[in-house]
């Protein structure tokens, strides 16, 4: 972490990867290999915030018009923008390069964590003692969602085991979200975990959870911030994919982190856990890896573990709404069909509060939210001052209160 | 298949390979000719490449000068030697047009008015 000054003329330059907070598992790097990082968060930076704006400018000048001429009616649906989008050859290179970024990345994230197989595994196991490691579970199947396509172009996915004890997938994952994000989410890449935090202790001041459920934990990025900022409350966070409880542990582990059980277990099977049991019940930047039969399979089970006045809360991309102009809808869009989310198209049309309503929560106490961390994020400064659509420092949040 | 069945890479080529594995799921086209795909990724590639051998370059500078061995303000001050300067250029000069090769060859057989291979083959058939 490095603190800035107002006459630091580099303060809006992107964060180098070594800004990134090094806790005792993170892979080791070449110096070739951080350079390589540096100039995919940069790439990233450059492409979001300069290029991309491009594609808007192009359908409305363009693409948009070109459609209108030829059939007499504005666009009818998102899926008609994307044909006609795709067809345009400044949409297309942006496309294709956007992707090849990501290939690249997750290339590189590939070579270095490769590399150290063993060692990383080593990191983890004597991270940990036999009550703060993992409990797994090796009769876990990886449901179908997960395992039909690596998401985000990731070889190997979240559960791929190449050694015992692979932590390998996390250790990618975790530098991974860093770089594409160009380090917006901050240097542990907890800001909405520090956001969710804020957002409880503003609106709820009094309300003292005693018990947390992190559903799709990954490597506990969103969920150490708000261990950190709770303390004394204690958390139950749970994968289907043993890497990544492994590595969260060890993470844990190496950031001071006790209050944390990590648990192997799929959020369509909670019956290990009893009726009304936990004050908050969440997922952050998950639910868009599910299926459509898994989605309120989910939630029904989170509904149950859920106290009286507890919450439920989601940390996810708004959803496409009516009201949401359709080039924006197409855009938020672009991860279902290139990015390997094959799931977030139909997550975003779903009308999430009303699900909420029909598994058993009272249609007065559902609700979206803005939740923003309570200060800018370290190494997120001049993130701050964009919104890229699906990658930016706010989250948006579908929650709701049991009665 | 649900599970790569892989396991751990036992040499710098299967780490390579390994790394450079294709993720599950196809792979979207954008331009129409999916050669321009493969030339965007491999530009993509190179500009990487490029930047870390400046970083690498602005490591050791930093380092020369944190040992006392350079300055790296005598460096933006560099004048070259008139001579020194052209032998610079001449360097450049090569790189451009390396660069350039396929267009400059391009020209070169427009203005030869050259046959085809194909036509060449059934020229030369007899």
């Amino acid at each position: 972490m490095t603190s800035q000054s107002s006459t630091d003329c580099f303060q809006d330059a992107p964060p180098a990867v070594t800004e990134a907070d090094r806790h005792g598992l993170y892979p080791d790097m070449s110096h070739d290999e951080r350079a390589r990082l540096n100039f995919l968060i940069s790439s990233y930076r450059v492409m979001s915030q300069k290029v991309a704006p491009g594609n808007q400018l192009t359908f409305d000048q363009v693409v948009s018009p070109a459609f209108e001429k030829e059939h007499q009616r504005p666009f009818a649906n998102r899926h008609e923008v994307r044909k006609a989008m795709n067809k345009n050859p400044f949409h297309s290179l942006w496309g294709s390069l956007r992707r090849s970024l990501m290939e690249i990345r997750q290339m590189t994230g590939q070579e270095i964590v490769l590399r150290q197989l063993s060692s990383l595994s080593e990191k983890a196991t004597s991270a940990v003692n036999e009550n703060s490691g993992p409990k797994l579970d090796e009769k876990i199947e990886i449901p179908r969602y997960i395992s039909a396509v690596d998401h985000h172009c990731m070889p190997g996915s979240y559960y791929r085991e190449l050694v015992e004890g692979d932590v390998s997938p996390a250790a990618n994952y975790d530098m991974g979200l860093f770089v594409t994000t160009s380090g917006s989410i901050g240097p542990l890449n907890d800001g909405g975990g520090r956001a969710m935090a804020h957002w409880i202790k503003t609106n709820y001041p009094d309300f003292e959870p005693k018990r947390i459920l992190d559903i799709g934990v990954a490597v506990g990025h969103s969920l150490f911030g708000l261990a950190q900022a709770f303390p004394n409350t204690q958390f139950t966070a749970i994968d289907v994919a043993a890497p990544m409880l492994r590595y969260a542990a060890g993470r844990a582990a190496s950031l001071g982190l006790e209050n944390i059980a990590f648990i192997q277990a799929s959020g369509e099977d909670l019956s290990q856990f009893d009726d009304a049991s936990f004050d908050i019940v969440m997922t952050s930047i998950f639910l868009h890896e599910l299926s459509g039969s898994a989605l309120p399979k989910l939630l029904r089970q989170g509904y149950r573990v859920l106290k009286p006045a507890g919450f439920m809360l989601h940390l996810e991309q708004p959803q496409y709404t009516n009201d949401m102009p359709l080039f924006e809808q197409f855009i938020r869009d672009w991860d279902a069909y290139n990015n390997n989310e094959p799931f977030w198209s139909a997550m975003h049309e779903t009308d999430l509060l009303s699900l909420l309503t029909d598994i058993g929560f009272d249609g007065e106490n559902v609700f979206t939210a803005k939740m923003e961390p309570p200060t800018p994020l370290e190494t997120g400064a001049q993130a701050q001052k964009f919104e890229e659509h699906g990658r930016s420092p706010v989250w948006h949040a579908y929650g709701a209160r049991k009665s | 298949m649900t599970t790569p069945s892989r396991s751990a890479p036992n040499s710098f080529e299967e780490l390579i390979s390994l790394a450079a594995a294709k993720a599950q799921g196809k792979r979207p086209s954008y331009a129409e000719n999916s050669m321009t795909d493969h030339l965007v990724s491999m530009i993509a590639v190179l500009a990487t490449e490029l930047s870390v051998a400046r970083e690498r370059n602005d490591t050791i500078e930093r380092l020369l000068e944190a040992k006392g061995v350079l300055n790296r303000e005598e460096i933006e001050n560099f004048i070259p030697e008139k001579r020194v300067g052209r032998e610079r250029q001449q360097e450049s000069l090569a790189f451009a047009t390396r660069l350039l090769r396929s267009l400059l060859q391009e020209v070169e057989g427009l203005q030869s008015r050259e046959k085809t291979a194909e036509q060449m083959v059934e020229e030369l058939k007899s």
